[in-house]
């Protein structure tokens, strides 16, 4: 188990000094960083000035090198935007992209897994059509057009909720509602699948014959089962939140996220702050994998005894 | 010894054969199940549209009218017959518009995954059947992708290599293929060993000959199931990364780019983002049906149960 865990801790290792060297490559090798930092009309000789003063005219592998080195202590430079170290300002909105992804996987798994559960266990069942529909909905469901819907209906026609901002709980309603809809149909998915899947296994006809009420056989023995295919999922469902779904929710509904923020270091072309960012999403998408990973040593026997 | 290698063969191209003829069986299949016939017939008529767009849409999708901007539907007071779905910010045609997106975003989609398919296919068919040092690198690649958060570094690139229709395919397909390669590879594992590719070997096919004619025939239900969940997650991407301003540029049409060019006026003018969000979702939705239907279809455990 320790062994497991250290080579984990070397892949996340290497996989965020991955995501730092791809970012690197696109913005200083095949981007051209000077040319985003200066007006388009700027003349060639005080290009080739910047150039000069920043090092971007030294050799790719010496530059890499340079950059990789002190991205490893967290320095990625100063914003070009803020002017100050460029990491702090990433840092910063991690917490709302957290309390907005937590509650939305509270919601998806708390609505999902009963759906699946029940789903699972009545197959062909009023239940199992509206898990069926809920799991295709959910993976063919296109954020940019759930969000501007989500607003139109709740915001500008019921006028129940503000359209978009950052504060109080109504602001956090349809961002939490958008966000766990993908979620909430995969997680639907795979708990119906694992809870058909367990319920031919013999263990469970044993617990039957001994005369066990259905109640007691499905919490005691299939959910444990029935549940481990259900936790990796929601965690890989939880890195998509803050990796990816987020990053156009927190667009559409103004939620100053990391998502956002890396949206806006994209458009106002800050370099510096688009790498910083960039490496806070691969960290925490480093980390949650981990904690996965735990969780699942923790409930399954199988792998703690091993 | 080799008559009977030789007469496993001959059983394995004949199973290969009836399963060619069988396309009629599994059509009528297609017919016996309402959602996936209405799924099906949806595709197909956006194939009609993507292909006949020039003829079908009733203006030039780029040609402007400053007098007749932002005319709603012809159902809704203000509009008129002329614009059956209203008009833009510019006075464009939108359906007009929608026409060339539903051709822009389908090509975008056919084009990353036919291009993500054949890499990802011969390099996983490779990796699955030399092994050694060849798999040993491809595999560590394949994971390193997979666990790095996509849309993240989809945008990254994007914004450095520049928008565009070509640089979308190019970044879709960098994204898509090691899932193509992990599904193939996984296949070839399992069939590696089996007996009619070792007949195969034994009455001295040449390896080339054995994979094409012997692995690939297996390969093909799982991958053309896996291809048309891909064109549906190609499409979403592509819709995101439009949406972003990171994908297919104005004056093109493209669904995401509409829904981003209309988000503003959500309040006053719906129609411009509802429109061609609701492409998005029913193309997806219908992709994603039809290949619930591909997958049980073509798995020969589950046709029985049909």
């Amino acid at each position: 188990m320790l062994r497991l865990l250290l080579k984990r801790t070397v892949h996340s290792f290497f996989l965020i000094t991955a995501v730092v060297s791809v970012v690197f490559l696109t913005t200083f090798v095949i981007g051209d960083p000077v040319r985003a930092l200066l007006p388009a009309e700027t003349p060639e000789e005080i290009v080739e000035q910047y150039r000069e003063e920043r090092g971007f005219n030294r050799p790719v592998l010496i530059q890499y090198v340079d950059y990789m080195s002190h991205a490893f202590v967290g320095d990625f430079g100063d914003s070009w935007w803020q002017r100050t170290p460029a990491l702090p300002i990433a840092l910063r909105p991690l917490p709302a992209t957290f309390q907005l992804g937590i509650f939305a996987m509270t919601l998806a798994i708390s609505l999902g897994i009963p759906i699946g559960v029940y789903a699972g266990m009545k197959p062909g069942s009023w239940a199992d059509r509206l898990a069926t529909v809920t799991s295709l909905l959910g993976v063919s469901m296109p954020l940019i057009w759930l969000c501007p819907m989500l607003a139109f209906i709740f915001a500008v026609t019921l006028g129940l909720l503000p359209t978009a901002g950052y504060g109080s709980w109504q602001h956090m309603v349809l961002p939490t509602i958008a966000l766990a809809a993908l979620p909430l149909g995969r997680i639907v998915q795979i708990t119906r699948a694992s809870i058909i899947d367990e319920l031919v296994k013999q263990y469970v006809t044993t617990a039957r014959a001994k005369g066990l009420p259905n109640r007691r056989v499905l919490v005691q023995h299939v959910l444990r089962n029935a549940l481990l295919p259900v936790i990796t999922v929601s965690g890989w469902e939880f890195v998509l939140v803050v990796s990816g779904y987020t990053i156009i929710v927190e667009a559409v509904f103004g939620w100053p996220g990391v998502g956002w923020m890396l949206f806006s270091a994209i458009r106002i072309r800050d370099v510096p702050l688009l790498a910083a960012t960039a490496f806070v999403i691969a960290v925490v998408v480093v980390v949650i994998n981990f904690a996965i990973d735990i969780l699942y040593i923790i409930v399954n026997p199988l792998i703690r005894y091993e | 010894m080799t008559t009977e290698l030789a007469s496993d063969d001959v059983t394995q191209a004949r199973f290969v054969n009836v399963r060619y003829k069988d396309l009629y069986k599994l059509l009528r299949t297609l017919f016996h199940d309402p959602f996936s016939t209405t799924a099906a017939i949806i595709l197909i008529v956006l194939v009609i549209i993507a292909i006949a767009a020039p003829v079908l849409s009733p203006f030039d999708p780029t040609a402007q009218s400053l007098l007749r901007r932002l005319t709603p539907p012809a159902w809704v007071e203000g509009g008129s017959e002329a614009n059956l779905l209203g008009t833009d910010l510019l006075g464009r045609d939108m359906l007009s518009r929608i026409i060339y997106g539903t051709r822009m975003s389908l090509m975008i989609g056919v084009v990353v995954v036919v291009v993500a398919g054949i890499i990802g296919t011969i390099i996983g068919m490779l990796a699955g059947y030399l092994g050694g040092r060849f798999d040993a690198i491809a595999m560590r690649f394949i994971d390193f992708q997979t666990a790095i958060p996509y849309f993240l570094l989809a945008m990254t690139i994007m914004a450095a290599i520049g928008p565009g229709a070509r640089n979308l395919i190019i970044v879709l397909s960098l994204g898509s293929w090691v899932i193509f390669a992990r599904l193939a590879r996984g296949t070839m594992l399992s069939i590696r060993h089996a007996v009619y590719i070792e007949a195969a070997r034994v009455t001295g096919g040449s390896e080339y000959w054995i994979l094409v004619r012997h692995a690939l025939p297996n390969l093909t239900s799982t991958i053309v199931t896996l291809a048309t969940l891909e064109l549906s997650r190609a499409i979403l991407t592509e819709a995101g990364l439009s949406f972003l301003g990171l994908g297919v540029q104005p004056p093109n049409s493209a669904w995401g780019l509409m829904v981003a060019e209309g988000h503003d006026y959500i309040s006053t003018a719906n129609w411009l983002s509802t429109f061609p969000g609701l492409m998005v979702m029913i193309t997806t939705l219908s992709i994603n049906v039809f290949a619930t239907w591909l997958r049980k279809a073509t798995d020969p455990v589950q046709r029985g149960r049909m």
